[in-house]
């Protein structure tokens, strides 16, 4: 696949494709474009191609046209062809538009004939005031003119255009623009992604500025372990303060405090109460706050057991 | 190989571009779920903090002075500190010193390991081991 070259073709009308199937790349003669040498005050190919359809404007007949620019001894080079022409052309050509790989111009081989060459049909392909030829073949003698031994030897540096049939569904300029969207969307969403592993690593470091100088709870099994141990503590302390506080809210005339005990066991209080009609009163109010009880004459025991 | 060229440009762009979206959902969800775990983490730590400092005070001996102070000296039957850990005995306490005494001692972080409190005619007797 790499470095594997296309056989290369002159494309004229008698060329005879050997390998027919695969891919060919393929020297256009002047017959299948037009050409024009310009020398003008832009600087890059891309405003040179801009301009390309205003200077070829006069050369060309009505049509979709194709235009290839670059550079050759300080001229800019501006070369038109008709991709639908050449795709009918390979077609009578019984050459298959599909297998058509890179396209060169005959105009950029200029600096190799400077011995007229005489081509497979007869004609010769000449430079004529910098651009190349093509002239019938009765004008040279044999002498005068050089043959193609290997079409490979007038292979160009550089391809500037590929295929003629691009794509069934979209065009080129659109496959482009369509491809340069795309790629300009993924390139935000990768930077949007990019940014976002940045700022979870930051994140993660937030753990060690919470810890300070405790270092110990940044790690997630001993933080959990001391967590465990201090939330029982809490919630047992502030069990044994709530039961204190509200046992101490029954006291009163007619209830007295006999004792209380509390331990990891759990808790228990002993109210003596001295008027009957106050013991209806401490157990209704010990039911609202949900404390299990064991009533026996003057005598109210409460008890929890520990967590 | 060139028949389908910028179907083939269109396409590697679409893949490009579908590969970005789930490098892109996949590191916001890698966000997400950092930041959520490290909020509960953060959150934890400064509960571990905040329980710790309250549980494990490091300034209760003077405060256990003050403590004992609450009663008369005369009610004060053993008042013993030993490193992180005070057992105190009181007896004949009145209602209202017994009621001032464990007010006190309910506002402060001592862990009560075990408490006792007896009434004998109108005085009470508590006895209490605490450790902070």
């Amino acid at each position: 696949m790499f470095g594997k070259r296309n056989r290369l073709y002159i494309f004229h009308e008698t060329v005879e494709i050997g390998d027919e199937g695969s891919t060919i790349d393929i020297l256009l003669t002047p017959r299948h474009y037009l050409v024009r040498k310009e020398s003008l005050p832009v600087k890059y190919p891309f405003q040179a191609r801009k301009l390309a359809p205003s200077i070829m404007d006069d050369l060309l007949d009505d049509g979709e046209y194709e235009y290839i620019v670059y550079r050759d001894n300080g001229e800019w080079v501006f070369i038109a062809f008709d991709p639908e022409e050449l795709t009918e052309r390979a077609i009578l050509m019984g050459i298959d538009p599909d297998n058509i790989g890179k396209i060169y111009f005959a105009q950029q081989i200029c600096d190799r004939l400077e011995k007229p060459l005489r081509l497979e049909s007869g004609e010769i392909l000449a430079v004529v005031d910098g651009k190349a030829t093509l002239m019938p073949g009765a004008l040279f003698d044999d002498g005068d003119v050089g043959s193609v031994s290997d079409t490979e030897a007038l292979r160009p540096a550089k391809s500037y255009a590929q295929g003629i049939r691009r794509g069934r569904f979209i065009g080129e300029r659109e496959s482009y623009i369509l491809a340069g969207a795309l790629a300009f969307i993924a390139l935000l969403f990768f930077v949007e992604g990019m940014r976002y592993r940045g700022a979870a690593e930051a994140e993660a470091q937030r753990i060690e500025q919470a810890a300070g100088d405790d270092t110990t709870l940044a790690g997630t099994l001993t933080r959990e372990n001391i967590l465990s141990k201090y939330r029982k503590i809490d919630r047992r302390q502030r069990e044994i303060r709530e039961r204190l506080r509200e046992i101490a809210s029954l006291l009163g005339r007619g209830v007295l405090l006999r004792s209380v005990k509390s331990d990891e066991k759990g808790f228990e209080a002993v109210l003596d109460i001295e008027s009957p009609s106050k013991k209806g009163i401490v157990e209704s109010k010990l039911e609202k706050m949900g404390m299990k009880y064991k009533s026996s004459g003057t005598t109210i025991v409460i008890r929890e057991s520990g967590g | 190989m060139s028949r389908y060229r910028n179907e083939a440009i269109v396409g590697a762009a679409l893949l490009a571009l579908i590969s970005a979206y789930l490098f892109k959902n996949v590191s916001k969800s890698h966000f997400d779920e950092t930041r959520a775990s490290v909020n509960r983490s953060v959150e934890e730590i400064e509960e571990a903090k905040a329980l710790k400092s309250l549980w494990h005070a490091g300034d209760m001996k003077k405060r256990l002075e003050k403590l004992k102070a609450v009663v008369p000296a005369s009610r004060l039957s053993t008042f013993k500190m030993q490193r992180r850990k005070v057992t105190m005995v009181l007896k004949d306490l009145k209602a209202s010193e017994l009621n001032r005494f464990m007010n006190r001692m309910a506002s402060m972080p001592l862990r009560i390991k075990k408490l006792s409190i007896e009434r004998k005619n109108d005085r009470f007797g508590l006895e209490c081991l605490c450790k902070w």
